[in-house]
């Protein structure tokens, strides 16, 4: 289930389309012009990278993608469809976990049924059997004060994954954390999400990281963020099964990955 | 996840360490009661050996039997159920609407700024200056709730919606992301995050009234511990001033304890 964006029957529109996507942010201090003309699409259950340098965008796109903002003009399409606003088919992840410290682990978990709504016994359920999925059985009434950083970005996790969301958009979610963490969180975070068949986009700093979790890394141009190329991820030398996170990284192709984005996010324009 | 349970069985150094401890806080005590013992002292001491002026200053003794001659004359309970009563209604009254107003310039912004000015002066303005005013428009009684009122009532506005303001922009962001309209993310964010912010206000308050209150009772008024006070002074009978102040203080103190208790509820 990757790469073809073109000449694919046009009966299933791909999950997630940008369509000559412009953004322009408008304050007292002037305009910023921070998308121009971002056209990609992303099949249901891919797994998308996006890097690029800071301020170039990345964050503005996952915004249009979620509805928090509309785009100055072109269209942001899921599943064919125009996005409107928030909807509980899409989760974001954001840097920071914003768990509520006035609120326990599950509780927290129980922040998007409530302000949707939805059947809160069923939910309880959901999100019990989640976080003891995430390995937080046990702490589902402590506070997020007590848990460690890499179980907070489990939670925030749950959280998420509680509302049922078939497209999961990660703005670094582990920038926070320290080196090993980050290291087996991601790992453990990229399994789920593949485990379960979501589409997900991952915004990061983190080369490696963009490479071991996606299927495919989009770069952008500095700002405006330009779509300046999309690397296919493939792994031939480690035969059919592409395997987790952390073996990808020793594979030989990684390294030629690795450099050619590196390259390309150095230069300009 | 952080273990922040103490060690079962406490070493030789953390004992000496903690017996320190006690000795230290053991001596800020006695310090304390030392400090009031001997203000208490020389009170007592200069006035009754002609260093000042007895009329002036009164003593500790004579304060007590003032104290006691209030009692005796059946009004003290009444002064101060007086001025109690006015305290707690004009703090809730200033609480309840503060709150509401907070919360209605939270929700509309343009409101806010409109109003922003206007709050800044009300805020700034020395309440007490508009005493004789009220006294004219609204009469002995609704004066003091109203001075008292006002003392509070900005301070409360202006607090409550700076807290507001600074909520968390990434949990609110969060909120947003989850589907939360305006309303939500103010049940569901700001309220719940503002809940020491809150604390902090109705620590403000609760002495702001009480001074509100005894300024309204200096103006006019027939009974509260204001007019106590005002009346020992016509009469020059420091004693009863005293004795006045001393039960001021001891109600803020009291007030002081019921805050506390408050928030431990509260920020459980
Ligand atoms: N609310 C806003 N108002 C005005 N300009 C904004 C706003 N948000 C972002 N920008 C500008 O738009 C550009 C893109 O911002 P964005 O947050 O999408 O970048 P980013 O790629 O996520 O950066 P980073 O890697 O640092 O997170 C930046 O130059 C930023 O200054
Ligand atoms: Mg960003």
């Amino acid at each position: 289930m990757t790469g073809d964006t073109t000449g694919r029957p046009l009966a299933v529109p791909p999950k997630i389309e940008f369509r000559n996507v412009e953004l322009h942010y408008f304050s007292t201090k002037g305009e910023t012009h921070a998308v121009s003309d971002m056209n990609f699409t992303v099949n249901k259950g891919e797994f998308i990278s996006i890097v690029g340098q800071s301020g170039c965008g990345k964050s503005t796109l996952l915004s249009l993608l979620c509805g928090l903002m509309q785009t100055t003009s072109g269209q942001v399409l899921i599943d064919g469809k125009p996005v409107k606003g928030p909807s509980p088919q899409v989760g974001f992840m954001l840097q920071h976990d914003s768990l509520f410290e006035w609120r326990t682990i599950l509780e927290n978990a129980l922040l998007g049924p409530e302000i949707r709504g939805m059947d809160m016994p069923a939910a309880r359920a959901r999100a019990e059997r989640i976080l003891t999925n995430y390995g937080l059985g046990q702490f589902l009434h402590h506070r997020p004060t007590q848990l460690s950083g890499g179980m907070r970005q489990r939670a925030a996790l749950g959280r998420t994954m509680c509302m049922e969301p078939d497209i999961l958009l990660l703005d670094e979610p582990f920038s926070a954390l320290d080196f090993q963490t980050r290291m087996s969180i991601s790992e453990e975070i990229g399994e789920i999400i593949r485990r379960e068949g979501k589409t997900a986009i991952l915004v990061t700093h983190d080369i490696p990281e963009a490479i071991a979790m996606a299927d495919r890394v989009i770069v952008l141009s500095p700002r405006p963020g330009r779509l300046k190329n999309i690397h296919e991820i493939t792994f031939p030398s480690l035969g059919e099964v592409r395997p987790g996170c952390m073996a990808v990284r020793d594979a030989e192709e990684f390294k030629d990955y690795f450099h050619t984005i590196w390259t390309e996010m150095e230069s300009d324009g | 996840m952080a273990d922040t349970t103490p060690n079962a069985t406490p070493s030789v150094a953390y004992q000496n360490w903690a017996a320190r401890q006690g000795r230290a806080r053991r001596k800020v005590i006695v310090g304390r009661l030392l400090l009031l013992l001997g203000f208490l002292a020389l009170w007592e001491y200069a006035p009754r050996n002609g260093m000042v002026n007895p009329m002036l200053t009164s003593y500790p003794s004579a304060v007590w039997d003032g104290f006691w001659d209030l009692i005796a004359q059946g009004k003290l309970g009444l002064h101060i159920g007086v001025t109690l009563m006015e305290v707690m209604i004009s703090f809730a009254i200033a609480m309840i609407l503060g709150t509401v107003i907070a919360i209605c310039l939270w929700l509309s912004p343009m409101l806010e700024r409109v109003l922003d000015p206007f709050l800044v002066v009300l805020n700034a303005l020395p309440k007490i200056a508009l005493v004789p005013i009220f006294y004219i428009w609204l009469g002995p009684t609704g004066s003091i709730y109203a001075v008292a009122i006002a003392v509070a009532l900005f301070i409360t506005i202006l607090m409550l919606y700076t807290g507001f303001n600074q909520s968390d922009p990434n949990k609110i962001k969060l909120a947003k992301t989850l589907g939360a309209g305006q309303v939500q993310i103010l049940t569901k964010v700001i309220l719940p995050g503002n809940v020491h912010t809150f604390m902090a206000t109705l620590k403000a308050n609760v002495g702001l009234s009480l001074v509100g209150v005894i300024v309204g009772e200096f103006q006019a008024s027939k009974a509260g511990l204001g007019y106590l006070i005002v009346y020992g002074s016509q009469i020059f009978r420091m004693d009863m001033v005293m004795a006045a102040i001393v039960i001021l203080s001891l109600i803020s103190v009291g007030i002081y304890l019921v805050v506390q208790k408050a928030e431990a509820l509260l920020t459980r």
